[in-house]
């Protein structure tokens, strides 16, 4: 008899995991990508140049996300890759820059800020209001 | 009775159709791809909650009009990873997950009311779909954002709690179904959800084979033997309904991921009787019902529903005949069958009271049979 309830309570610990690992995986969150002047601890990181963006390999926008300008895209899951690169004149300048980043399951919304990253700022990701 | 007679009696329903749909076809017009298209994603979205029917029969208690009760715990669920923003397959599997308790909770409560109202499943469930929608409704109207919060501002009501009418389930939408679609001679197969179908049917089969399963037989066939031979008849009955809603609540969220859009106070309404007149159009009676009959019923039903609006209107000039149509088939099919199952039982139960009456005489003019000599009494 105690073996049997045994097998039960392990049984429904197991789902209750199951449901939090699916929570934290199917997880959906929308990035908000800044292309704009930031300040972090007193630091300025200013916006220069346009980029080109994918966020896990699917490209945001159909175009370069000009100086000033704002996009979103929207995500599942807890890690994701941004890659960058540089446009002027339409046409790549520079080398690609990959940043892995984990966004938290509690934040729906999230802003990511491009001068910040490229500047290889650690807070470049913050939550968005 | 003659066995043709008999074969045609019992099918009369499946060949109704099949008339309807030889006659209709060629009437609406559609090219074959399009019917196949259609009847593919029909049977994709539908097999799950027909099969979902099928284990309160082996026990006995008829078509389980309380897979409402099942399809509201899916409802529930649905809004709840809506809400926390659950998107694809693992807000799939989430929802089945939260919905299990739900419909657990919901199958118990149903499966010991129907236990009160032995003889009278049908109607019972059916009554008991209606109440709890009543139910679901306060739940969902007033108990949604002042019970159980609910963050997400695009599916409340402007007031702060309630749920909207219609929630959009993009996140979900044809998740199961796109994790693998082959394309066969033009008609898109929706693998995963077939696969999930396939483990379905192999569980019917395997749990049929079990002693629970052959508890449940042995109820169907006789309550008070099953009693008798040391059957808990009460609690296997329970178990049957909780299953059956169990799957039900899967099912419903297996068929609304499939259409995108949760109406959330009415998507659960016609659910009962669509997929027991698809059951009972396979050729499954009230008391027999297997995997073929769901399929070849959710065949037949779903071609009759496609095709029935558009020969409407060529035979007609109006499409809303065609709408009529439907509804009044899926009403029509259920009480054509009970009828029909009602007159076969009594049919049935002459010809025992005839043979067994054939018997006892037969003992009775017997040189020294067991019966008492009424003529030499007589003398």
């Amino acid at each position: 008899m105690l073996k049997k309830w045994v097998i039960r309570c392990g049984l429904v610990v197991v789902l209750i995991i199951l449901g939090v690992f699916l929570y934290i995986v199917g997880k959906e969150h929308v990035i908000f990508i800044d292309n704009k002047d930031i300040t972090i601890d007193g630091v300025t990181h200013s916006a220069t140049a346009a980029y080109e963006i994918w966020i896990d390999g699917k490209q945001v926008g159909r175009s370069a996300l000009a100086v000033g300008k704002r996009n979103s895209a929207s995500v599942a899951g807890p890690s994701h890759v941004i890659e960058l690169q540089a446009i002027q004149d339409k046409e790549p300048v520079g080398e690609k820059i990959v940043k892995e980043f984990r966004i938290s399951a509690r934040d729906y919304q999230v802003i990511l800020n491009i001068p910040a990253l490229v500047a290889g700022s650690d807070l470049f990701l913050s939550a968005a209001e | 009775m003659n066995p043709i007679k008999k074969w045609l009696i019992d099918y009369s329903v499946p060949i109704m159709f099949i008339l309807i749909i030889i006659f209709a076809t060629p009437l609406a017009g559609y090219s074959m791809s399009f019917l196949a298209n259609e009847i593919m994603t029909r049977m994709s979205r539908n097999t799950f909650l027909v099969l979902s029917l099928i284990i309160p029969v082996i026990a006995g208690m008829g078509m389980n009009f309380g897979i409402v009760l099942g399809a509201m715990a899916g409802e529930i669920a649905l809004i709840l990873i809506t809400d926390w923003h659950i998107v694809g397959v693992p807000g799939v599997v989430l929802a089945m997950l939260i919905s299990t308790p739900i419909a657990i909770i919901f199958g118990y409560f149903s499966g010991a009311i129907l236990n009160k109202a032995k003889g009278r499943e049908m109607v019972t469930s059916l009554m008991l779909g209606f109440f709890m929608n009543g139910v679901y409704q306060l739940f969902v109207l007033y108990g949604m954002g002042k019970v159980v919060p609910i963050t997400n501002k695009s599916i409340l009501l402007s007031r702060g709690y309630g749920i909207r009418n219609a929630i959009s389930l993009d996140g979900i939408r044809q998740s199961l179904d796109n994790v693998i679609k082959v394309n066969i001679w033009g008609i898109q197969i929706p693998v995963m959800t077939w696969l999930v179908i396939t483990a379905l049917c192999l569980f019917i089969m395997w749990f049929r084979k079990t002693k629970l399963g052959q508890d449940m037989r042995t109820i169907g066939q006789d309550m008070e033997v099953a009693r008798a031979s040391g059957i808990d008849v009460d609690r296997t009955r329970i178990i049957s309904i909780i299953i059956s809603t169990v799957l039900a609540s899967y099912g419903m969220i297996i068929y609304l991921q499939n259409i995108g859009t949760l109406n959330t106070y009415n998507s659960h309404e016609q659910i009962g009787f669509f997929c027991i007149a698809a059951l009972l159009v396979g050729g499954a009676s009230v008391s027999k019902a297997t995997i073929p009959n769901a399929f070849i019923g959710v065949i037949l039903f779903h071609t009759v529903f496609v095709v029935s609006p558009r020969a409407g209107k060529e035979l007609i000039g109006d499409a809303q005949l065609g709408e009529y149509f439907r509804v009044f088939i899926t009403y029509g099919v259920i009480a054509f069958s009970l009828a029909l199952y009602a007159w076969k039982r009594k049919v049935e139960q002459e010809n025992e009271r005839r043979s067994a009456l054939g018997l006892h005489r037969a003992s009775l003019q017997k040189p020294g049979g067991g019966g008492i000599n009424v003529e030499k009494m007589g003398n």
